[in-house]
């Protein structure tokens, strides 16, 4: 039996003193794309950024395996050479930090982790424009700083542009799709959809079924809670869309709380 | 009391340099003694002095400073500081002496003239005797005065009317070794109407960590109709006490704009005036300091817009790690007279040292009732997001936090024109925040 790309075992994770993963567990293999969904507050965008190692979260029991290894012991700049990528819900500006000359600082990083060779300035910008067509990017946005003055569907652009050019093994997409309006999202969902790879395996956080109309999931895990309460095919998508999420709680006996 | 004041020090200081000062003409050696005069009179400002507050000048005059005799370096002392400037025609002084076999003033349009003054004792034009007066805007700071009385020789510039000097022109004053030196320093400079002028004035060494005192001071006249980029750069030696003056004078449509970086010195405290005397005028004050341990820096910017319809915009960044300590104090004055004037102050902190503190201090003073102003200042640190989001994609936590320093101090060195010494500033700022957790490699 082959290794699961990542295997999450029993995990409990606050942010900051908030207890907010309570037992999750949860199996991606490779090359499968899974859709995480459930409700405001059940720890959807928690379980990104521990996966991503963002600071200010603590796990406190339970283990996360990337490709066997324990994840929980590497910096982020260390999971993310070795290919973890997190697409960010609000990818941060940055102003007077050049687009370009970031993306090719990261590229170079995760290259030199390979033992591949650098890219210099002009082969580091062929590849640009080629992955920019990608997601349909504008030109002039890759001379700005980064995400400055982006609109949020631009951002999410530059998040799977980014996706792209990094190559990772294992793409976390955090609510890639809110925010997005139809032709930004199937621009977005058509990007997305060419890195899909035998080799690649996609954790689509999310809450709206919308996305999945456009990338397809292998396997949907409705997450309440801080656990997974519920498993299915892509169709379990389209039923929480029509219901809800209220009948997947009360069957799992997951309170629903007010927000 | 037995012991001699500071003030008293000074003057028995100046009397001893009479023998170089016996070949000045008699206006000049009558400036010099009304400048003692004047720092005797003012006397070195105490703590109580609200300006004087985060600077301890008592301490700083109490010390036993000899001024600095001539001196020579070694043919290279230019090209040795690494500024990428050394095509560009340049006036090196050292010791606050002319050396003109350290310059090289090839290249320079008719029309241009630039040189010691002493060289110009001669054929005495008309405009050097108000030049090298004290400028009335910096007439209350004592250490202008010294500078006026101490320097030994001002650097002189002179652009004619209507002629453009694009390609910048340096101004270096090199500081030769030599311990508890005085060695003061004085620049000229007069840009007549129509003309331009693109100016980079430079104070480095000595090499050594010997404890110095360089009070220096600056005038710049803009002419209607002129324009002046000013890049000063401050590169003392580690034991030096740079006490830094600047003063300009914009007539009616004329265009001053100054980018100020502060990277040497034990303490440093630079006084930069701007007066705004004709209508129009427009002035850009930008400014950067970078602490590295142990360094005290102080910026005082005023601008006093005296005439309607002026703009000013300020932007004064201080990055500080360690056990530093910045200041800046900005005070915008706007007139009576001033009606339609738009006025915009920033000064922004990084603090990347636990034990780094700043002080801001921004000030208004405004007579008129038709005018457009604004003041801002902030102390941070690095944002925590940011530097996340650059570790999330492969980079290391050095090298992340150089891109976010490097992109806060490059919104000021962007206005430093010439590309190869914006490079170099932007390496040497970088370096000094190395203990800081800042890869200095990644700026490249």
């Amino acid at each position: 039996m082959t290794v699961p790309m990542l295997e999450i075992r029993d995990l409990h994770a606050n942010a900051g003193d908030k207890p907010i993963l309570k037992g999750l567990s949860l199996v991606l293999e490779r090359g499968e794309v899974a859709a995480v969904m459930g409700p405001n507050g059940s720890g959807k965008s928690t379980l990104a950024n521990v996966i991503a190692g963002k600071p200010g979260y603590e796990v406190t029991s339970g283990e996360v395996l990337f490709e066997g290894r324990d994840l929980l012991a590497l910096s982020p700049e260390e999971r993310a050479r070795e290919g973890v990528f997190l697409a960010f819900q609000y990818p941060v500006e940055i102003p007077g930090v050049g687009n370009m000359y970031f993306l090719k600082q990261a590229v170079n990083a995760v290259r030199a982790h390979r033992g591949l060779e650098e890219l210099d300035a002009m082969e580091f910008l062929q590849l640009a424009r080629e992955k920019m067509k990608l997601v349909e990017m504008k030109e002039e946005l890759a001379r700005r700083g980064v995400n400055e003055g982006f609109s949020g569907g631009e951002k999410k652009r530059n998040e799977v542009l980014q996706m792209a050019l990094l190559e990772p093994k294992l793409c976390v997409l955090d609510e890639t799709d809110s925010g997005l309006d139809i032709d930004a999202l199937r621009v977005v969902a058509g990007g997305v959809n060419a890195l899909r790879s035998p080799e690649r395996s996609m954790l689509l956080i999310t809450h709206y079924q919308r996305l999945l109309d456009y990338v397809v999931p292998d396997r949907v895990h409705v997450l309440a809670g801080g656990r997974i309460v519920k498993s299915g095919g892509k169709e379990l998508a389209r039923e929480l869309e029509e219901k809800g999420y209220g009948w997947v709680q009360a069957q799992a006996g997951v309170p629903v709380e007010a927000r | 009391m037995s012991e001699p004041s500071a003030e008293r020090g000074f003057a028995e200081a100046f009397a001893a340099t009479a023998a170089e000062r016996a070949g000045e003409p008699a206006w000049l050696e009558a400036a010099r003694k009304a400048a003692i005069a004047r720092f005797t009179e003012l006397g070195v400002p105490t703590r109580r002095h609200e300006e004087w507050k985060y600077t301890n000048a008592e301490r700083i005059a109490r010390a036993a400073w000899r001024p600095a005799p001539a001196a020579s370096l070694a043919a290279d002392a230019f090209a040795a500081l690494g500024t990428g400037l050394d095509a560009a025609p340049r006036l090196v002084f050292v010791n606050g002496r002319f050396a003109p076999a350290l310059s090289r003033l090839d290249g320079l349009p008719a029309g241009a003239l630039a040189g010691g003054a002493r060289e110009l004792f001669a054929q005495e034009p008309a405009w050097l005797a108000p030049l090298l007066a004290l400028p009335d805007a910096l007439a209350d700071r004592a250490f202008a005065a010294l500078a006026a009385a101490f320097a030994p020789e001002a650097a002189v510039v002179r652009i004619g009317r209507d002629v453009a000097l694009d390609a910048p022109l340096v101004v270096a004053f090199l500081a030769a070794p030599g311990e508890q030196a005085l060695a003061a320093t004085r620049l000229a400079v007069e840009v007549e109407p129509g003309a331009r002028l693109a100016l980079v004035e430079l104070h480095a060494g000595p090499a050594g960590a010997e404890r110095q005192l360089h009070p220096t001071l600056t005038e710049v006249v803009v002419g209607a109709n002129a324009s002046v980029d000013h890049v000063r750069v401050q590169l003392a030696g580690p034991g030096a006490t740079h006490l830094g003056h600047v003063c300009a004078r914009l007539d009616r449509d004329a265009r001053y704009a100054s980018r100020t970086v502060a990277l040497g010195a034990a303490l440093s405290r630079l006084e930069l005036v701007a007066t705004l005397d004709g209508e129009g005028a427009e002035a850009v004050l930008d400014g950067l300091y970078v602490a590295g341990e142990g360094q005290h820096l102080e910026s005082r910017t005023t601008v006093d817009h005296a005439r309607p319809h002026g703009t000013s915009r300020e932007l004064y960044k201080g990055v500080l790690c360690g056990r530093s300590r910045g200041i800046f104090g900005g005070k915008v004055i706007v007139r009576k007279d001033a009606q339609r004037t738009s006025a915009d102050q920033k000064n922004q902190n990084l603090l990347l040292g636990a034990d780094a503190e700043v002080d801001s201090k921004p000030q208004l003073e405004i007579e008129a009732d038709d005018v457009r102003c604004s003041h801002g200042s902030t102390i941070g640190q690095l944002e925590e997001e940011a530097l996340f989001y650059l570790r999330s994609r492969g980079l290391d936590p050095g090298a992340a936090r150089a891109l976010l320093v490097r992109a806060f101090v490059g919104e000021v060195l962007e206005g430093v024109g010439e590309e190869a010494l914006r490079g170099r500033l932007l390496e040497r700022a970088l370096a000094k925040l190395a203990g800081a957790g800042v890869r200095a490699e990644a700026a490249a």
